[in-house]
């Protein structure tokens, strides 16, 4: 598997209702660039998973190419609420599936092992149950406890921010990877970015070049996010876009 | 002798001392990055009466560190802590129980303990809806202990039924649900009997957590009165925060709650 300096290519099969998710957490590691050469693919309709998101989502719902979101959480952190999604979340469009952080791992784990659903420790009374068509109770097998199973979510893409690739293509990420080796081995296709080639053990990395098919390398990768120990969180960017209710996409980027 | 005034530092030192209360010295407790005043309470216990307690805060396990470099995240902790987990290893750590004690902060809470971070209104056409359920929905059904806290008591905050379930109450082992809730006028607790008052804060009445609470609750005369910070905690908070960023997590209203 090649590192590229260039543009990531993306998968023949990824198309309109595709799904794709997106790693990192919050404000940290979210691989904006990466997201920004999806969007000028022009593929639109998408399905997008983000754990626990921020302008991620926020630059994918106004630019128009999302037509459901799942995550467990997306705010701006700090710097208050993600106005495009909260906008989302009163008009019902894009439709917003909220989850509980343990369903939503429990969903892609099952993706992981191409199994139909896997169970979560999360409450069979959350009235999460009631908003969410992707969760059922069932009794375990073995205890008979009322336990909740997560269908399967299996992305068609996984895009992943870390800070460094070496040679090989193993990807290393300082701090918390998040859900990003989950979503790494869920999908049929993923695409790192990395500030930097540097060479280290690869018994260290979080992502193995087994479960990527694609790095580029592209040192402000994860602007506006913060990508430790590189780029700091651009606060003035994010906040802004907050301030003005996620006007213009250009704000984050996007040409 | 009830006092009538509190600033706002001082309604957050008596919260973050009655959160601190909860934790004992055997306690590996979980705490979230948005909940200040419990990351405050967390590293007040391990400063003062239970040394021995473990403390998880945004992966980052027992560091050698201040509240505002906790906040900081991995950047300010390089060098100070005994060890990095995964957001999903600590998932893990609570799933298995070596966790036992985590603070939740709510948007609203009943009487029966229930707990929402989701939203607020009718479920069909919602006023308010938050960033997401979070962790709620996992944590209430995986810890020995949730220890929720509010800082703004209100009827609308703490209601006779939430708009939306999103941790359930009610005390169903090994999970005990909601056990404690301290807010800026009072602490409550549960247990067999339902919910009840345990104590008011120094310049609270009695009659004013009446007036300001939606759900029903036990008494037990006379009330207690929350103990305040002694010398030793306010010494230790100074440490801890000596910035005072719990104070920013109060709500920017009236606290004296005197005319009202």
């Amino acid at each position: 598997m090649p590192v590229e300096k260039a543009a990531p290519a993306f998968p023949s099969f990824l198309r309109d209702r595709s799904v794709v998710a997106v790693g990192g957490i919050g404000l940290n590691r979210k691989p904006m660039s990466l997201i920004r050469a999806l969007l000028a693919t022009g593929i639109r309709r998408l399905g997008l998973v983000s754990f626990l998101g921020s302008v991620d989502v926020e630059l994918m719902i106004a630019a128009g190419v999302v037509d459901c979101i799942h995550t467990a959480g997306t705010s701006l952190d700090g710097m208050g609420l993600a106005p495009r999604y909260r906008q989302a979340r009163q008009r019902g469009h894009p439709r917003v599936v909220e989850w509980s952080e343990g369903a939503l791992a429990a969903a892609l784990e099952a993706g992981a092992f191409r199994l139909g659903s896997f169970p979560t420790a999360m409450s069979p009374r959350s009235e999460v149950l009631a908003v969410n068509p992707h969760l059922r109770v069932m009794p375990d097998p073995f205890t008979g406890e009322e336990t909740v199973y997560a269908q399967a979510i299996i992305p068609d893409l996984a895009l992943v921010q870390g800070s460094a690739v070496d040679a090989a293509g193993n990807l290393y990420i300082d701090g918390d990877p998040a859900i990003d080796v989950l979503i790494a081995r869920a999908a049929r296709y993923t695409i790192a970015s990395a500030l930097a080639v540097e060479e280290r053990d690869p018994r260290t990395a979080a992502i193995s070049r087994l479960w990527l098919d694609q790095v580029v390398v592209d040192p402000k990768g994860s602007w506006p996010t913060a990508c430790f120990p590189g780029p700091l969180l651009d606060q003035e960017a994010v906040s802004a876009w907050g301030r003005e209710g996620g006007g213009d996409p250009g704000r984050l980027g996007l040409t | 002798m009830t006092r009538r005034h509190a600033s706002p530092r001082e309604v957050a030192d008596v919260m973050v001392c009655a959160l601190a209360a909860e934790i004992g010295d055997g306690d590996f407790v979980g705490v979230g990055l948005g909940t200040p005043l419990g990351l405050a309470a967390a590293l007040l216990a391990r400063a003062t009466h239970a040394p021995g307690s473990a403390l998880l805060a945004g992966g980052v396990f027992n560091a050698d560190a201040d509240l505002g470099a906790y906040l900081g995240g991995t950047r300010s902790l390089e060098g100070k802590a005994l060890a990095f987990v995964s957001h999903f290893a600590s998932m893990e750590m609570a799933e298995r129980r070596t966790m036992t004690l985590q603070f939740l902060r709510p948007a609203q809470i009943d009487g029966a303990g229930n707990l929402n971070t989701s939203r607020i209104g009718p479920r069909a056409a919602p006023k308010v809806r938050f960033p997401g359920g979070l962790a709620t929905a996992d944590v209430v059904s995986l810890l020995p202990r949730v220890v929720a806290y509010h800082t703004d008591h209100r009827p609308r905050s703490l209601v006779e039924r939430v708009d939306f379930v999103t941790g359930p109450g009610g005390r169903r082992h090994p999970a005990g649900g909601v056990s404690v809730l301290v807010t800026n006028l009072a602490v409550f607790d549960w247990g067999e009997e339902g919910v009840r008052l345990r104590s008011v804060h120094p310049w609270v009445e009695p009659r004013q957590v009446a007036e300001a609470t939606g759900f029903r609750y036990r008494i037990s005369e006379p009330v207690a009165t929350t103990p305040c910070p002694d010398p030793q905690q306010l010494q230790a908070l100074e440490q801890i925060d000596e910035a005072g960023i719990r104070v920013t997590e109060m709500p920017t209203m009236d606290l004296r709650m005197s005319s009202r």
